[in-house]
């Protein structure tokens, strides 16, 4: 078994946009995360003989990408969001919390509910493919993006649901 | 599914940037995916320079203990040397660990569980180690082969009547871990809980003849409820890749063939059935040893755990009769030199086993009768025989 040169290319190629936004979100540097997703595909290049096959390549590659940008991390990722540079405020109809407030929730999140809602909000996978590439049950994706929504709207009161 | 919050999704899109227009540098990874030996080795000898200074500074900071060098630590005394030494007693042949009570050494105290634990370890004479906890348990691994090896205790459970021992050992609850990765296999240890959480605990190194990492971990509250139990522990490189598992008992997540490296493995014997082949593989792990699974109509069906190298031939006999297409297909470990069916009519029939594996498909007097196990001279084992209608692997 194991994955083709050519799937890893692919994979990469298509969902780069992706894989470098959550491992920005994840390190909390744009230039970091990019040299977590290069080195994560690496990885992949040095250890595709080792895929077994058992569930999609996708999910394998998203494991390495989010396990790349942890080590790149090397600090708490509570604090990561905290250093991304700050952007203006989302303009609207004030019911957007405020960007600052924003990195401040989530950074006060669980590191795995993090973990779904950038994949769910960055990476725009759905449960399954959540569940494949952080190894939990589907159901177990659900829940957790539920506590995350949920905590978020107990600091955004204005954010409805 | 819930759909994305739209809010949400707007406040967080002003967070990150889309990189929609980020330029692919394919070969860029290529280069990382390529790098040499020779890169990796100059890469971690510049490593090494501030780990040696860490190690000799930390210390004084309180920060760790490196590697401890297993013969500068104290000896055991007298009672834990005796303890050690019984367990060769009376151990059947080919079960005796080997072990070297002499030379058993205090390698440090840990605190959990709400006290302190000793940890003893002595070599054995193949080349592995006994560990004992004080008020915790241990084991032998007697080739030095073992990758990763926990034990812990359960908080205690409410035994409903009629339950059974594996239903309370499912139900359980574990509160503390304590155990070793081996380091010419591993680089670290997580535990990983039934929520997805993991953890990466501490390990201290204790140097040859011991080359294993021991840790200890007091499971926090909120991880002691089902649904958020510790299920198993991993043994992992460097990379944080898996390289081994250690389930815990606890729970119904197992994956049999979670060490097997697949990509590597080997078809042993084929059986053709009514319904397709049935294939008996094998595939090596990352640390020596050897995964044995059936497949069948494309499901994968364990044989045998995966086993570390010199365990594959000291399994007694591990076989289960599986119903495959219309046949009876016996399969599983075989640590004698055959087996031989014994038919209600009297006649028997023999089949050998090889590297350590048996695998048969069964006539109808096989399927009736008994099974038994048989030396290298033909005799066979005290004990061994068992009925072959009681060998159906559930379905």
């Amino acid at each position: 078994m194991g994955a083709r040169l050519d799937d890893l290319e692919a994979a990469y190629r298509e969902h780069l946009p992706q894989f470098r936004r959550v491992a920005a979100a994840i390190v909390g540097d744009e230039e970091r995360g990019r040299d977590a997703v290069q080195e994560a595909f690496g990885r992949a290049i040095r250890r595709r003989r080792t895929f077994r096959g058992s569930g999609p390549l996708e999910a394998w590659v998203w494991r390495l990408v989010v396990n790349a940008a942890r080590d790149q991390a090397r600090r708490p990722l509570a604090r990561s969001l905290d250093e991304l540079p700050s952007e203006p405020e989302a303009a609207g109809n004030g019911a957007s919390p405020r960007g600052d407030d924003l990195r401040m929730a989530i950074a006060l999140l669980p590191e795995r509910q993090r973990l779904v809602l950038f994949l769910r909000y960055y990476a725009d996978l759905d449960y399954a493919r959540i569940a494949a590439a952080l190894e939990i049950a589907p159901g177990t994706v659900a829940a957790t993006l539920h506590a995350a929504h949920a905590a978020l709207r107990r600091t955004f009161q204005e954010v409805p649901r | 599914m819930t759909d994305p919050d739209p809010l949400l999704a707007s406040a967080l899109d002003s967070l990150v940037p889309s990189f929609d227009d980020a330029a692919p540098d394919w070969a860029d990874a290529l280069r990382r995916g390529r790098r040499s030996r020779r890169q990796r080795l100059a890469l971690a000898a510049l490593t090494a320079v501030p780990v040696l200074i860490a190690l000799l500074v930390a210390p004084a900071f309180g920060l760790g203990r490196g590697v401890l060098p297993f013969f500068g630590t104290e000896k055991a005394p007298q009672p834990v040397v005796r303890d050690f030494a019984s367990m060769s007693t009376g151990a059947p042949p080919g079960m005796d660990p080997g072990v070297i009570a002499s030379e058993t050494r205090k390698v440090g105290v840990w605190h959990f569980g709400g006290k302190a634990h000793t940890l003893w370890v002595a070599p054995t004479r193949a080349g592995g180690f006994c560990d004992l906890w004080t008020d915790g348990g241990g084991g032998c691994d007697r080739e030095g082969t073992v990758p990763v090896d926990a034990v812990g205790a359960m908080a205690p459970m409410r035994v409903a009547p009629g339950e059974d021992t594996q239903a309370r050992l499912e139900n359980g609850i574990p509160v503390w871990i304590a155990g070793y990765v081996r380091s010419k296999y591993a680089a670290g240890v997580a535990i990983r809980f039934e929520d997805g959480t993991v953890v990466r605990p501490e390990l201290t190194w204790v140097s040859e003849p011991i080359g294993a990492g021991f840790f200890a971990y007091d499971i926090p509250t909120a991880q002691r409820a089902i649904g958020h139990r510790a299920i198993s522990v991993v043994a992992v490189d460097a990379d944080g890749e898996h390289v081994a598992t250690d389930y815990l008992g606890v729970g119904g997540l197992r994956d049999p063939l979670a060490d097997a490296v697949i990509a590597e493995r080997h078809a042993e014997v084929e059986l053709e059935t009514a319904h397709g082949t049935a294939t008996l593989y094998t595939a090596p792990t990352r640390y020596e040893g050897r995964c044995t699974w059936l497949e069948f109509g494309g499901e994968q069906i364990p044989v045998t755990p995966c086993l570390p190298k010199g365990y594959e031939h000291q399994a007694a006999l591990g076989v289960a009769v599986h119903a495959l297409g219309g046949r009876l297909i016996l399969a599983g470990e075989c640590g004698y030199a055959a087996v031989e069916f014994l038919h209600l009519d009297g006649s028997v029939r023999r089949v050998e086993c090889t590297d350590g594996l048996v695998f048969t498909d069964l006539n109808p007097a096989d399927a009736a009768g008994e099974m038994r196990a048989l030396d290298a001279d033909g005799h066979p084992l005290p004990g061994s025989t068992v009925s072959v209608p009681r060998l159906r692997a559930p379905r």
